[in-house]
């Protein structure tokens, strides 16, 4: 089990690798084909036409830097039946390739490769052989390679990708469920369902058993509230964000004008090598049910950007470095007690590793981490975002940084929902676990950084998804589904939940939302231990005046009690 | 020239001694009534006209009252002295600071219970006053409870 474990990862290295170099090829403007193009141009024209079954799939995400979209990187492995037209050189290294051999196709187009296994696909490409990476050899099928396909000759038998779970719906009606929903081409759709005490959950994550999953979850709430208010409330980890907290105040400040802010760099997550599912359980704790589920994303690469293009070795780029994280996992704890609902996020970072910096000064040292969530927020009626009791509004907000603990929802006078931070966290060094106090705050559209926008596009549209979902779940809002999107720009509630002492170590986070299922003006009712909701300051003053009071009249008891005592009672003399 | 003794304190002057003691048993009793024997039992006299004596003796300052049966209840409460800190409920008799303590311990111990998980030091001092008031109170309740009128 290990061994084939190894031997995956290995080729996932090796692929990455492979991968890695022709998209660096591409970034800096010289791509694997123009290269030997410049050498000799008729290398453009597509040298190699085989036929085959497709044996295997591994696509990859990769964010094409310092433009919009994604590309869609892909290694077709293929079992040759037929070589139509082969070039001198096809062979690996002194072994000449024939028929029952095995080849990889790399596949680098802006449209998924319309093939699947078991096809039997004719491919027209050029064949790589970089002379220092043999492994990597390749049927070179691209956008730049003229007349290059991949072409599906005849489809193979389908019957095991489905899988076994995978359904095109939920079902509402059970009380909780896990499953996935196949969402197009070799991606797949996780989610967990509940629907108890009057309240539905529903988390959403991408993932894909043929691509590196896509790193993308989103988790949200719907309930009815008094008066027929619906509600239904959601948020997302749109970014990560390493900060030199240089004022000391937790949270990063930006200043994207004069490049004087404290984001130093932002973390742009490409993909993982694994995707972990943990269903969803109930256990009941002191005759509460809670339910507990969770994803885990093993080994996840990505981006270290500069918040802003610099001219490092006379190019203007952003890359700052490339980088692995070994895992980034979420949990969650989600009960009713009463009348309000506790859904308990555990956030785990793993730490940095095989980080790759493109220019000397690249270093995480002394930085803070950060996490940008956006929220999604509708209800059928107006409703309003309080951060320190004031109203806000991450879209018209003045202050890009306001500072503070909790965040809520109101309706008129009536608390609907309610974020609560600043919980400790945990940092993992090497030399053990230490305990730091987190920091969050909301954030204002403008303090996101400018060239981190061009990769939150709505690229994952809520909406559609919400739609799997019978309309009954939605009473009222099922009309303003379509409308729903992730896109950050949209979000009234835009938050930081900030680590200040990171340093690129793996750290472990709890922060909480609280969601009011009845109209609400008071704190909830025996909150969960844990939560640093305390007494307001009216009931702390009412306590220290009705202790005054007491004490007052116990003064006056004990001057009255002296007196009365003076007098022995069987004698009536003085004592 | 002497200062004029009112009723009220002539009654008080002579509330002592076994006579309280007397009273005091009576009081315990609620409405119930006392016959000279009974009283004798359970206070220890030496003989029942020790009873009779004190009994009558507060029969006239008017404090209690001789029923066709000849047994005695109290007619009159003095709210004075030793007595005053005490409260009589259903033959039970116990110091007025024991309400006062329990209720501010009672309300603090909620409040703790209520923020323990949200414990500062500004709720700290807040609650201090009221945790000098129930500690005096408590320890009034006892003070007060060891000089309640008992026979030797």
């Amino acid at each position: 089990m290990g061994t084939t474990k190894t031997r995956k990862t290995c080729l996932y290295a090796l692929l990455t690798a492979s991968l890695l170099l022709a998209s660096s090829f591409s970034m800096f403007g010289v791509d694997s084909a123009h290269s030997q193009l410049d050498e000799n141009s008729e290398l453009l024209v597509p040298d190699t036409l085989i036929r085959g079954i497709v044996k295997g799939i591994h696509l990859n995400y990769e964010n094409i830097l310092n433009k919009v979209t994604y590309r869609l990187a892909a290694l077709i492995t293929i079992q040759i039946t037929e070589i139509i037209e082969r070039p001198e050189n096809f062979c690996y290294g002194e072994k000449s390739i024939g028929d029952g051999d095995l080849v990889g196709v790399s596949y680098n187009c802006s449209s998924y490769p319309e093939c699947g296994v078991n096809d039997i696909v004719e491919v027209y490409g050029f064949w790589v052989a970089p002379p220092n990476l043999p492994a990597s050899r390749t049927i070179r099928v691209d956008d730049a390679i003229i007349a290059s396909y991949v072409k599906t000759v005849a489809e193979g038998d389908k019957s095991h990708e489905e899988g076994e779970g995978n359904s095109s719906t939920i079902d509402t009606q059970s009380e909780y469920s896990n499953g996935s929903i196949s969402h197009g081409l070799g991606v797949n759709l996780w989610y967990t369902w509940i629907n108890a005490s009057g309240t539905q959950v529903i988390f959403f994550t991408y993932y894909s058993e043929v691509y590196n999953s896509p790193i993308q979850t989103f988790l949200g709430q719907h309930y009815q509230t008094v008066n027929e208010t619906e509600v239904f409330i959601g948020n997302t980890l749109l970014l990560m964000e390493a900060y030199n907290d240089t004022n000391g105040d937790g949270v990063p400040d930006a200043d994207f004008e004069t490049g004087t802010g404290e984001i130093k760099y932002f973390f742009l997550v490409n993909s993982s090598f694994g995707f972990i599912p943990t269903p969803v359980q109930k256990v009941m704790i002191e005759d509460i049910p809670h339910y507990t589920w969770g994803v885990e994303y093993d080994w996840v690469d990505g981006f270290l950007l500069y918040p802003k293009s610099k001219l490092i070795s006379g190019v203007e780029t952003t890359l700052a470095a490339r980088v692995y994280i070994t895992h980034l996992s979420f949990t969650y704890e989600y009960y009713v007690q009463g009348n309000v609902s506790y859904t308990k996020t555990g956030v785990k970072v793993g730490k940095i590793v095989d980080f790759e910096p493109y220019a000397l000064d690249v270093s995480l040292d002394g930085v803070g981490l950060s996490l940008l969530y956006g929220t999604v927020m509708l209800t059928t009626k107006t409703y309003a975002v309080l951060v320190n009791g004031e109203p806000y509004n991450s879209k018209v907000a003045e202050a890009p940084t306001t500072s503070t603990n909790r965040a809520e929802v109101f309706i008129g006078d009536a608390k609907l929902y309610e974020f609560i931070f600043e919980e400790n966290y945990t940092l993992y060094r090497d030399s053990g676990a230490e305990s730091y106090r987190s920091k969050s705050a909301a954030s204002a559209i403008e303090n996101i950084p400018p060239d981190a926008a061009n990769y939150l596009s709505p690229y994952w549209l809520v909406g559609s998804l919400l739609r799997i979902l019978s309309e009954d779940v939605f009473l009222n809002m099922s009309a303003s589904l379509p409308n729903l999107d992730l896109e950050y720009a949209n979000s009234s509630f835009v938050y930081r939940v900030c680590y200040p002492t990171w340093d690129g170590w793996g750290l472990e986070h709890d922060p909480t939302y609280v969601a009011y299922l009845v109209e609400s003006v008071a704190p909830p009712i025996g909150p969960p231990i844990g939560l640093p909701a305390g007494p307001s300051i009216e009931a702390i003053a009412a306590v220290a005046v009705a202790g005054l009071f007491a004490l007052t009249l116990a003064l006056i008891e004990l001057r009255k009690t002296r007196r009365i005592l003076k007098i022995n009672p069987l004698t009536m003399h003085l004592r | 020239m002497a200062p004029k003794i009112t009723d009220e304190e002539r009654t008080l002057s002579e509330l002592r001694g076994n006579t309280l003691l007397v009273y005091w048993y009576l009081l315990k009793k609620g409405r119930g009534s006392s016959g000279v024997r009974e009283v004798q039992r359970a206070l220890g006299f030496s003989s029942p006209s020790s009873a009779c004596y004190q009994l009558e003796k507060l029969r006239e300052l008017g404090l209690v009252s001789k029923n066709p049966t000849g047994d005695y209840q109290v007619s009159r409460v003095v709210k004075a002295g030793v007595i005053s800190a005490f409260i009589f409920i259903g033959g039970y008799v116990f110091p007025k600071h024991l309400v006062y303590a329990s209720a501010t311990s009672i309300m603090i111990l909620l409040f703790i219970s209520l923020f323990i998980h949200a414990l500062s030091l500004v709720l700290v001092v807040a609650l201090s006053p009221g945790i000098l008031a129930a500690i005096i109170f408590w320890y009034e309740t006892l003070k007060v409870w060891r000089h309640k009128p008992s026979p030797r």
